[in-house]
């Protein structure tokens, strides 16, 4: 709890209007599932909210929050790592952030060298990984098996 | 200093269960996780879940002090806490207490309820989806008609090949990206993971010396 405030004080703080930070905005509201869901739906369609972010990780509450912000005519920005719900974030959010572009957000909004560096390396390494896959799949399909069994599953 | 001692504990935090997930030796498996850290988590949680109890405790009471829009509904929170919280601690949580009944028989259909509603937000998400509009929302529209048709008796009337097509849709475009998405999340979360460990992403130690 108290870092999730610090979090949003610090960026309440860094674009300059430290006034408009509330500590009591950031709440603890449920730790069951659909409780959550009525919760944060209640709060949507009280505050008419005209914003709403949605980032990390989201199961099956994912599109009864998006499809409220849909009804009250929020504009909605989701990021996700879980597949199953993209689907879902794209088809009632405005801008979606999908898998690892969640990650990318923060270096693609402060453009900072070291962030950047970061999603360099990670560009690197998917390459990396590709070609390993295909190198390995090729050695397969004419039963060289060295590769894949240097890499085992488990 | 302020921001010193936090970012070593979780420096230190982290790198322990780098090694635990990575480690099968008995130290970090038996004597760190076992004997250690299970018992430690289970003490903490009560205390976080007092911490959120004060949290939500603490908005809802400024809320009814500023007399917020529609602060009387934060006179319902307090009284389904202090009611709940009684007939825990009165007549205990065994089968066939009153909190028993209360979960059977208010939670447990509220949030049934909630989840059937899931339904009805598929149907009018897959409506939005499947409108027609470009080349590539055609094409998600045919593969989830030829989907949808095969998991069906009707499907398998209208073409035998339907269950195999389906098949062919899960398993080969549809796997091929879900495992693209899932690469790149492996490797962005190592990266996230890797950006607190060493320090580099340091927000969630605020702004302050």
């Amino acid at each position: 709890m108290p870092i999730a405030q610090e979090i949003v004080r610090e960026a309440h703080y860094s674009v300059g209007r430290p006034d408009t930070y509330d500590r009591n905005n950031v709440f603890y509201l449920t730790n069951v599932q659909f409780a959550y869901v009525a919760g944060v739906n209640g709060i949507m369609i009280r505050e008419r909210m005209a914003t709403n972010f949605f980032m990390g990780f989201f199961a099956a509450e994912a599109l009864l929050m998006t499809e409220t912000g849909n009804a009250v005519g929020a504009v909605q920005i989701a990021g996700t790592d879980a597949v199953t719900q993209i689907p879902f974030f794209i088809t009632t959010c405005q801008y979606t952030l999908i898998g690892e572009e969640l990650y990318a957000a923060s270096a693609y909004l402060n453009r900072e060298p070291m962030l950047l560096g970061n999603l360099k390396a990670q560009d690197y390494f998917k390459f990396l990984i590709t070609s390993i896959v295909l190198l390995g799949a090729i050695l397969a399909t004419f039963e060289i098996t060295g590769l894949t069994l240097l890499l085992p599953e488990k | 200093m302020k921001k010193t001692i936090p970012l070593l504990i979780v420096i230190l935090g982290g790198l322990i269960f780098v090694a635990w997930a990575f480690s099968p030796h008995y130290l970090i498996q038996e004597v760190f996780y076992n004997q250690f850290y299970l018992p430690w988590i289970y003490a903490a949680s009560g205390f976080a879940m007092f911490l959120g109890v004060i949290s939500l405790s603490m908005m809802h009471s400024n809320k009814i002090k500023r007399r917020a829009p529609k602060w009387q509904y934060s006179y319902l929170f307090f009284a389904g806490f202090i009611v709940t919280a009684l007939a825990g601690f009165i007549g205990g949580t065994q089968k066939g207490s009153v909190l028993m009944w209360m979960f059977e028989n208010m939670q447990m259909p509220m949030s049934a309820t909630m989840f059937s509603l899931l339904a009805f937000y598929m149907a009018s998400a897959a409506y939005k989806a499947f409108r027609a509009r470009s080349p590539e929302a055609t094409v998600l529209l045919v593969a989830a008609i030829v989907v949808m048709l095969a998991q069906v008796p009707l499907g398998v009337r209208i073409s035998r090949h339907m269950p195999a097509i389906s098949q062919w849709i899960l398993d080969v475009p549809n796997l091929a990206s879900k495992r693209g998405i899932a690469l790149g999340v492996g490797l962005g979360s190592v990266a996230t993971s890797l950006k607190i460990l060493l320090g580099i992403e340091r927000s969630y130690l605020g702004g302050g010396d």
